[in-house]
């Protein structure tokens, strides 16, 4: 099926057809620069980011959002701990992570009214709100359009996946998603970057040259065919990234020094984190991480208290404290959130009691790049059954991580079938949050 | 109650949906807020094209060649000078003024929250509300109408955030002050517009830079007819070949041919625009070309070719055999020819091969999978949205379902119709055999007892599908090619959709229900209860836990509920029953009792008992409009990688076909084949058109419309890892692809997939790198083509391509093992002198045990068979190897072309392969590479 007419950018023949003419004078040459200078703005330099997916729907009443003075049916099990920050307290499941509230902030009282899993994670994910005639891309795939990547990395690493996709953006602008987490003590390798069933550099080299010279049937077509141009275009960088050493470093979190990996504990999400800042300190601008498992119907303490938690505060300490320790936290913004918080009531379906979807309060953490640490922003009513005041929608937050990350969230894209769509509608940047 | 995990989504969507709708949003262009449609419509397909009007929006103009017809002033009525109007009528003069200034678009007082505290209807046609509007706040002044404020803020008198859009002097503003001054009244009556007379009708351009001015004649319904030039919208579809201005003024800009739309009221015209290319280049070419020997002609490339010599292009020559048979392999069948079957086809000296090789190609079950996808795609198979706990089976039956039909030849009309009119429930099924019968599927997996019943109830069942309004636009754009949701919250801004239009539509959708427990028989009711107490059920809550234990149920035979399609006659919603009954004590009406089909007649509902009866009757007969051309619209794009109309689902006025009589041949065609897709098909392929080549002349270089050549696509997604797999497979397996499809891409049947196991091709992760359909917004552009870094790192250097490549069973292994490699052979004969070495001591041992009469150990006997064994197999090995090679290097090399490229390679190729293949460690290594690289060309990855 044909392509829809992409008017983001005048095609190739048409820029040549202009420059033909004399209308504009465009030569080929400076309608190059000028596409390559479109497709990478130059304003966003040296940011990134680091997206943590917590997928399931966290209960805000349980960790971040604490209410030791509403009843018990409410309060739930666990304590307020202080924190590095005087005034700020968090669950006492976070200890570790408590020692870094320095470094971010806690949103209090986001909401929206999304009660099912695929459709408020469309939301937080995209920063959109669902719409069933437009998929809106993931954030990194925004980021992936606007900030520019080294020509050997990946700009956009999901690790391990990611449900949200480029919308319409195109699949250009997917993650490289590396589909597994690294094993703590084992080499790490992607598939796709890591070179294997025995084939070698050396042996990849000569295929390639191999390949540059059967690879000549379209010679005479090629400048006319956007298509043609492109496949190019990302075999060549396709090439230098599977062959790059440094691509395969970034990967490898073996690499790093004892010292650093005995920060981050033995678990997936934890793994994750390190790998996360290995890759953005290698040139990687976006990096997904997920953690998964908060949909506590029932058993929400057992599994907050055993699983959940420690495994979060394991985790987001690791990523704050390495971001900070390769002096990375100033260039990379961390947004931690999910779908929808949970029910301030305590159902009774299991003896230790679960809690429900509950969009309509819930919290959010931003920390590093760009962002004002140390403060808690928003609240909640005294049940955290809504915000208390405005509140935010999911939208304030999203412009806020696009301004954050030096891309205006006002600006606007052609979808495929042309028309136009602001990155981020309805969405208030809230400086409080800003540095 | 029963409820199901996908029940629970249900209403979230339809809140999200109505919610948004309720705060005066639309959904689809976003306004209420700055973005949504650009004001200028360029955005449209640049193929746009036809001369449609208003009553017809297909009735293409069957002469786009006849010379340009001049409207008479002698016609039926007078044309009036209108230039400035004596008495401005609201509808006829403002109302398409303010359209024309802009003052109604999205960014201005179009926006639904308007602007300034003003709003006017988005792109126009409310006239009562846009009347009531600027009547209101103080806008007009009949006392001074000079001091009214729509004529003091556009021009710039007082403050207006628009800036000043006309001067006090203008004609504008003297017809809005003249308006005013006769009482500023509104439109008492709706005026139909008949026809737009645009002419000339046609414009042919001499040379670059020339002008045409376009004068519009509106042709009312009461006989008047009017020079409305001044009040009409224009729009050139691609500015690449013409320009125009606010004033109808068409300039030519480039080569190559076009439309230009106008819009007036609710009438839009296309008015095609041609700029021949230059006569040098064509009369070169001419000259060079040996005078065609190609006869057979079809009706297909009579159309093509009038219109390239209109435009001075002259075709590229027809493709040979070899780039024939892979473009029409891939096209029909979805797969590589093998190159064996390459090798019959070129020495095969009968001038009917060709068509022959369509024939055969329709008949394979890879045809037969791959045009079931197609269809799948058409009709959203989309295994997220069927929700539940048994969606892969859904989406599996769906695609046999389908698949079957497609195997049988049964019309597409019909496959349509068990689609549209399917009812879950076969009649006098009860609910407890229908549950009984469901549960057996999913207990066999087997699609088979599925297949067989004459509806297909899951399109009507997905989730996404579940309100009238999500319904009716789904179904425009699945079966009509009509984008109709703009109209759901305001008049279509380019076609002449209104709300009322979308309104009456939707009626249609409004009786079908998805039942999740029991419907609405008291019989249905005890079967249900029935079921829940054979499941032990009886009274608890139908949750995810007791699902799960139903379904563990069904293992042991058991039988569990089931959804199912109910069809009531067409509801009103709780909120218009409301509405309705506002202000009387009767209960409103129940039932619609009249709708409209889309740009069609009205239908009473009244005795109706199946709503989508009468709109399935409209859609399948012979002069429906859009349901035969869209269907054709889309083969045609897979063939050629783009539509006579573009985007394939945005059959709109303003967007015409670029060749309508062709789109008008080949759905008249398809009609008077029974609607049979074949026919479609060989229509296509054997067409001089579809077998043209790729390379260029000096005239068609910058064509890509025309198809004056073929344009190189990139290949779907499906075909891509299907055809990695397969130029790697074994010369026998390869063979089989168009028989052997089980394991196919083609064959995945919905959207979601198996896990990521090596070698697999159900892979969610290679699939969605090539952009297969998600299925997922009733949009044609749901499938990518599109390229990607993700899919160039999979071609290089996936772990997936790697163990294809090298795999024991493929091509590589086996071609290296039939020819001897140097550094194997003297391994082998290192081996072989090593182990006669140890033969020969055993044996010595044994002889020096014999004498001394001790007894020979059974570890010793045990090591002399093996070593016996071994060393017989090497010199079987190393006699083998001593034959003459099956293939020489040259042989392999070209097997590798064919099995990838699907061409030998040319004597240039040859020696730089050869030499790759020397220098390589081994034979195999050197293959590996080869056939890696032959992968990694743009060649490969494409169609040409």
């Amino acid at each position: 099926m044909s392509k829809r007419n992409s008017r983001d950018r005048l095609n190739r023949r048409e820029a040549l057809h202009i420059g033909s003419l004399g209308a504009t004078g465009l030569t080929l040459a400076s309608y190059l620069q000028a596409y390559a200078a479109a497709e990478f703005p130059k304003s966003a330099a040296n940011r990134n980011a680091i997206f943590v997916e917590l997928t399931g729907g966290p209960s805000h009443l349980d960790t971040f959002d604490l209410k030791p003075d509403a009843p018990a049916e409410i309060r739930g099990k666990f304590k307020a701990i202080p924190t590095k920050v005087p005034g700020i307290e968090i669950c006492e499941h976070l200890p570790r992570l408590a020692m870094h509230t320095d470094k971010f902030t806690i949103i209090r009282g986001v909401s929206h009214s999304l009660g099912a899993h695929n459709l408020g994670q469309k939301f937080l994910f995209t920063g959109n709100r669902p719409n069933p005639a437009l998929d809106y891309p993931a954030y990194g795939s925004v980021a992936a359009k606007e900030l520019r990547a080294p020509v050997d990395l990946p700009g956009y690493v999901a690790i391990p996946q990611t449900a949200q996709g480029p919308g319409y953006l195109g699949v250009k602008y997917s993650p490289l998603a590396t589909n597994e987490v690294p094993v703590k003590g084992r080499p790490f390798n992607v598939r796709g970057i890591a070179l294997g069933s025995g084939v070698t550099l050396a042996e990849i080299e000569r295929r390639r040259d191999l390949l540059r010279d059967l690879d000549q049937t379209f010679a005479a077509i090629e400048r006319e065919s956007d298509l043609l141009d492109s496949l190019d275009e990302f075999s060549r960088k396709a090439f230098r990234m599977i062959t790059s050493k440094r691509t395969r470093d970034a990967f490898d979190v073996s690499q790093e020094p004892e010292s650093y990996l005995s920060r981050f504990a033995d678990d997936p999400f934890s793994q994750s984190c390190l790998l996360a800042t290995r890759l953005v300190e290698a040139g990687v601008r976006f990096v997904t991480v997920n953690l998964s498992g908060w949909d506590t119907h029932a058993d929400n303490f057992i599994r907050l208290k055993e699983n959940l938690l420690p495994r979060l505060d394991a985790g987001l300490s690791g990523l704050f404290w390495g971001l900070a320790e390769k002096g990375l936290l100033e260039s990379t913004t961390v947004f931690v959130t999910g779908e929808f918080g949970r029910t301030p009531k305590i159902n009774d379906r299991t003896p230790d009691g679960g809690r429900d979807h509950y969009p309509r309060c819930m919290f959010m953490l931003m920390g590093g790049g760009s962002i004002r640490g140390g403060q808690v922003l928003g609240a909640s009513d005294e049940h955290g059954a809504a915000p208390k005041h405005e509140g935010f929608k999911p939208e304030d937050v999203a412009a806020t991580f696009y301004q954050a990350l030096g891309i205006s969230p006002t600006r606007e894209y052609q979808t495929p079938t042309g028309r136009t769509v602001m990155l981020v509608r309805e969405g208030r940047v809230l400086r409080e949050l800003l540095l | 109650m029963i409820r199901t995990n996908s029940h629970l989504m249900l209403p979230m969507v339809r809140i999200f949906r109505s919610g948004l709708l309720a705060a005066g949003f639309c959904l689809v262009c976003f306004v209420g807020n700055c973005d949504g449609f650009s004001p200028i419509v360029q955005l449209l397909g640049s193929t746009a094209a036809g001369t449609s009007g208003p009553e017809s929006p297909l009735s293409v103009d069957r002469a786009p060649l006849r010379p340009a017809a001049m409207p008479s002033d002698t016609a039926v009525g007078i044309v009036t000078a209108t230039l400035e109007p004596e008495a401005p009528d609201f509808q006829r003069h403002v109302s398409p003024l303010l359209s024309r200034m802009g003052c109604n678009n999205r960014n201005c007082h179009g926006s639904f929250q308007g602007q300034g505290g003003f709003q006017l209807s988005l792109f126009g046609y409310d006239f009562l509300a846009d009347h009531r509007a600027l009547l209101g706040g103080g806008r007009v002044d009949l006392d001074d109408p000079a001091a009214s404020l729509i004529l003091t803020k556009p021009t710039g008198v007082d403050e207006h955030g628009g800036g000043e859009i006309f001067s006090s002097d203008s004609w504008q503003s003297r017809l809005l002050a003249n308006w005013i001054a006769q009482g500023a009244r509104a439109t008492d009556q709706i005026s139909h517009l008949i026809d737009l007379e645009v002419s000339p009708s046609e414009v042919d351009f001499a040379q670059l830079g020339q002008r045409v001015d376009l004068r519009v004649v509106a042709q009312w319904e009461d006989g008047t007819r009017e020079d409305v030039t001044r009040w009409a919208r224009f729009q050139a579809n691609d500015q690449a070949v013409c320009t125009v201005d606010d004033s109808g003024r068409v300039t030519s800009a480039g080569y190559g041919d076009t439309y230009v739309v106008v819009f007036y009221d609710n009438g839009v015209k296309a008015v095609p625009v041609f700029q021949p290319y230059p006569r040098d280049r064509w009369a070169e070419t001419a000259a060079a070309e040996p005078p065609t020997s190609e006869s057979a002609e079809s009706a297909i490339d009579r159309i093509i070719q009038r219109k390239l010599d209109r435009l001075h292009l002259r075709r590229s020559p027809l493709v040979d055999d070899a780039t024939f048979l892979r473009r029409v392999s891939l096209d029909i069948a979805g797969t590589l020819p093998s190159p064996q079957q390459i090798r019959e086809f070129l020495s095969d000296s009968d001038p009917g091969k060709r068509a022959r090789k369509i024939d055969e190609l329709l008949a394979t079950p890879a045809y037969v999978h791959w045009q079931t996808t197609f269809l799948c795609d058409i009709t959203g198979n989309n295994s997220q949205e069927l929700g539940g706990n048994n969606s892969s089976l859904a989406s599996q039956q769906w695609f046999d379902w389908i698949r079957h039909r497609v195997a049988m030849q049964v019309p597409y009309d019909q496959i349509v119709r068990g689609i549209v009119l399917s009812q879950s429930r076969e009649p006098g099924e009860s609910y407890y055999e229908y549950c009984a019968a469901y549960s057996q599927m999913l207990r066999s997996g087997d699609t088979a007892n599925f297949v067989a019943r004459p509806t297909m109830p899951y399109y009507w069942m997905r989730n996404d599908n579940q309100d009238k309004d999500a319904r009716a636009i789904a179904f425009a754009q699945n079966f009509l090619g009509l984008q109709i949701q703009c109209a759901e919250c305001h008049k279509h801004p380019f076609d002449r959709w209104t709300q009322e239009d979308f309104r009456q539509f939707s009626r249609f959708f409004a009786g079908i229900e998805v039942q999740r427990g029991a419907g609405a028989l008291a019989e249905d009711k005890a079967d249900l209860q029935r079921i829940l107490a054979d499941l032990n059920l009886a009274g608890r809550k139908f949750d995810n836990q007791a699902q799960k234990m139903a379904r563990e149920s069904i293992k042991e035979g058991g039988v569990m509920p089931f959804p199912f399609l109910q069809i009531t006659k067409p509801r009103l919603s709780k909120e218009e029953r409301q509405a309705a009954a506002q202000g009387s004590k009767k209960r409103g009406a129940l039932f619609y009792t009249e709708a409209t089909i889309l740009g069609g007649p009205r239908v009473s509902l009244r005795g109706v008992d199946d709503a989508r009866q009468p709109l399935m009757d409209w859609v399948a007969a012979a002069d429906n409009p859009y349901f035969a051309r869209v269907y054709v619209n889309r083969v045609w794009a897979r063939y050629f990688g783009r539509g006579l109309v573009n985007p394939l689902d945005d059959f709109n006025a303003a967007n015409p076909a670029s060749h309508p009589e062709l789109l008008d041949y080949l759905a008249e065609g398809f009609v008077t084949s029974g609607y049979d897709m074949q026919w479609v098909h060989r229509e296509i392929a054997n067409s001089r058109t579809y077998q043209t080549d790729w390379r260029p002349n000096a005239t068609n270089a910058e064509d890509e419309r025309n198809y004056s050549r073929a344009v190189p696509r990139r290949l779907p997604a499906e075909l891509v890892i299907d055809g990695v797999a397969q130029a790697c497979a074994s010369d026998r397996d390869h063979a089989r692809y168009l028989w052997e499809v089980a394991d196919r891409a083609i064959s995945v049947p919905g959207t979601t997939y198996g896990k990521a196991a090596r070698g697999n091709r159900n892979n969610a992760f290679a699939l969605t790198a090539f952009g297969r359909s998600t299925r997922s917004n009733n949009c044609d552009c749901d499938r990518s083509n599109e390229t990607s870094l993700i899919q160039a790192t999979y071609l290089q250097n996936d772990r997936d391509v790697h163990q294809w490549i090298n795999h024991a069973e493929g091509w590589v292994s086996e071609a290296a093992s039939a020819f001897p490699d140097p550094r194997e052979l003297a391994d082998l004969q290192n081996r072989l002198a090593k182990e006669r070495e140890q033969l020969e001591r055993l044996v010595s041992r044994r002889e020096k045990l014999t004498k001394a009469g001790r007894e020979i150990p059974a570890d010793l006997v045990q090591r002399l068979d093996k070593v016996r064994h071994s060393v017989a197999a090497v010199e079987a090995r190393l006699e083998s190897l001593n034959q003459p090679a099956e293939k020489s290097l040259d042989e392999l090399i070209a097997d590798a072309y064919l099995r990838s490229l699907s061409r030998f390679p040319t004597s240039s190729e040859l020696d730089r392969c050869r030499r790759y293949i020397v220098e390589s460690k081994t034979v195999r290594d050197g293959l590996a590479g080869l056939l890696w690289t032959l992968i990694n060309t743009k060649e490969f990855v494409v169609n040409h």
